[in-house]
């Protein structure tokens, strides 16, 4: 049975017309979507790092859209049958209501719909851009939702860069999936998961896909945990006697100090041929200080 | 294409423009041109901070220090005041609008610096001067951020506040001689600075100009770890 007859099975032949009319109304609003973007890009951030921590990468789908009363974003936890659902609001006016075609209203017939249809558990969040506003609607939150229901905020801004500068939550879950916590790092890394969700989320919808879509780009700023590498004996030893010199190999990348004055990142990753061809021009020129050394360092 | 110019602008500051749009300027002359640009605008920096015990950062990128930011710099030196140098070297993504940063000079006195000058040769998406300053925030709270280029495009200023919240973009203070809204698919503004600043500057590329290594840089450095 299509998710529509259901609806209609459900709630009617209005509600039905409602449902299939949010689809399409929903697919047109979608177009240059900021808002909806950079929180998707904070979801993928925090799945992103569920499933760089789960062994087993559980199937979980990522969907701009969806099928659904409440549709802006689904995430759906196939391992624990549960499905996450958020509507995303930046208008000042934004309120619970009640009737069809009310947030309320959607909140509580995606619950029953889900219900039905067989999800264990489902959570619905109300995506709000206005502080005072996301105040006011947990207060008035109403009874019918409120054990499956959350309030989220989430600042409307126009750059990735200016959202870091503003939101630690946002920041906090990318730092966690980043090699480094420098803000220039931190920024490329959201973008460039920006640029995969807004490339990608009308053909793909794997959460484990689009991660590795991801980790296949170059550069992608990701953390890599599992790696182990001993740098060649004699770079080890030319680094030691180079005084105020420093470096440390952290989430697969070399990072060093000169000094409180100079720092810097090899830009890939410890176990790629670059950074093999870095190590035998260390060698090679084996520099006796940081003169010589900080050349072969770019 | 529409040039216009700031209020800032002296007849001896539109020849040295002129010969950075100039592309059979060699690279000697283009780079003096930066230099004597560099000093006019430190020349006008000087006029707009007052008062005693400030402490200055000027921040540049690689290709900029050995002239633009040298010339700014020396002008500074009249006024009794610190002044510490930030040097990035960006590893720019034009269609991402990112420029990680693969390495940085950053003196000590940095830290403590009320003023920051932020001195580029062309601003147009302003995406490298916004990394480099948000770099510069996470450590540094300056009172005054004054953005200085030669050249930028008529959004810039734009581009760049929407970049950072407005306690941020509230202390901009945005200084230039002449203001172009036309860009090439390339990104190179017309007549900008004559193109890419990289080639017009002797280096092949980006890859080039991030391994250079600048005479300012060298010689700052060689003062502080003589110490």
């Amino acid at each position: 049975m299509t998710i529509n007859k259901q609806v209609e099975n459900l709630f009617g032949s209005e509600a039905e017309k409602y449902f299939a009319n949010k689809q399409t109304g929903g697919h047109s609003n979608q177009k240059g979507s900021r808002y909806e973007d950079f929180f998707s890009v904070m979801q993928l951030a925090q799945l992103f790092q569920l499933l760089t921590n789960d062994d087993d990468k559980q199937d979980i789908e990522i969907l701009a859209q969806a099928e659904a009363f409440v549709d802006d974003l689904l995430i759906k936890y196939r391992k624990y049958n549960s499905q996450h659902h958020f509507q995303l609001k930046t208008s000042p006016t934004v309120s619970w209501g009640d009737g069809l075609r009310s947030i309320s209203d959607d909140f509580y017939k995606q619950k029953l719909l889900n219900d039905r249809i067989g999800i264990d558990n489902t959570r619905i969040a109300l995506v709000c851009s206005s502080e005072d506003k996301v105040t006011l609607l947990k207060a008035k939150i109403p009874n019918n939702i409120a054990n499956f229901s959350d309030i989220i905020f989430f600042p409307e801004v126009k750059t990735m860069n200016h959202l870091l500068l503003i939101h630690d939550e946002f920041k906090i879950l990318i730092g966690h999936i980043c090699f480094s916590t420098d803000s220039d790092k931190l920024e490329a890394l959201a973008k460039v998961i920006l640029a995969h969700w807004v490339d990608k989320k009308t053909t793909l919808s794997s959460v484990n896909e689009l991660l590795s879509t991801l980790e296949n780009t170059f550069p992608n700023y990701l953390a890599k945990s599992n790696i182990t590498i001993n740098l060649l004996p004699e770079v080890e030893r030319i680094f030691s006697t180079i005084m105020g010199f420093s470096y440390k190999i952290e989430n697969g990348y070399f990072s060093w100090h000169y000094r409180d004055i100079d720092s810097g990142t090899i830009p890939y990753l410890v176990d790629s041929n670059e950074f093999i061809a870095f190590q035998q021009a260390v060698a090679s020129k084996h520099p006796k200080q940081f003169d010589e050394l900080e050349g072969v360092l770019l | 294409m529409s040039r216009q110019f700031s209020d800032y602008v002296s007849d001896i500051g539109k020849s040295n423009l002129a010969r950075l749009a100039d592309s059979s300027t060699s690279v000697k002359d283009y780079s003096e041109a930066l230099y004597q640009l560099g000093k006019e605008l430190g020349d006008i920096l000087i006029m707009q901070i007052t008062g005693e015990h400030q402490r200055i950062c000027v921040a540049c990128t690689v290709e900029d220090a050995d002239f633009l930011a040298k010339g700014i710099i020396e002008s500074l030196s009249v006024l009794s005041v610190d002044v510490s140098l930030a040097c990035f070297w960006n590893q720019r993504q034009q269609a991402l609008s990112i420029a990680p940063i693969i390495k940085k000079y950053r003196e000590p006195a940095v830290s403590n610096a009320n003023i920051v000058i932020i001195v580029k040769s062309i601003i147009s998406g302003a995406c490298v001067v916004k990394t480099n300053l948000t770099s510069l925030i996470q450590e540094v709270d300056p009172e005054r951020i004054f953005v200085v280029a030669p050249v930028m495009h008529a959004d810039a200023q734009k581009k760049l506040n929407s970049e950072f919240p407005n306690t941020i973009a509230d202390k901009f203070n945005y200084i230039y001689f002449a203001v172009d809204d036309e860009k090439q698919a390339n990104g190179n503004l017309v007549p900008g600075i004559g193109g890419n600043v990289y080639q017009r500057l002797g280096f092949i590329d980006q890859d080039d100009k991030n391994k250079f290594i600048p005479q300012l840089v060298k010689a700052r450095r060689a003062l502080l770890t003589s110490v």
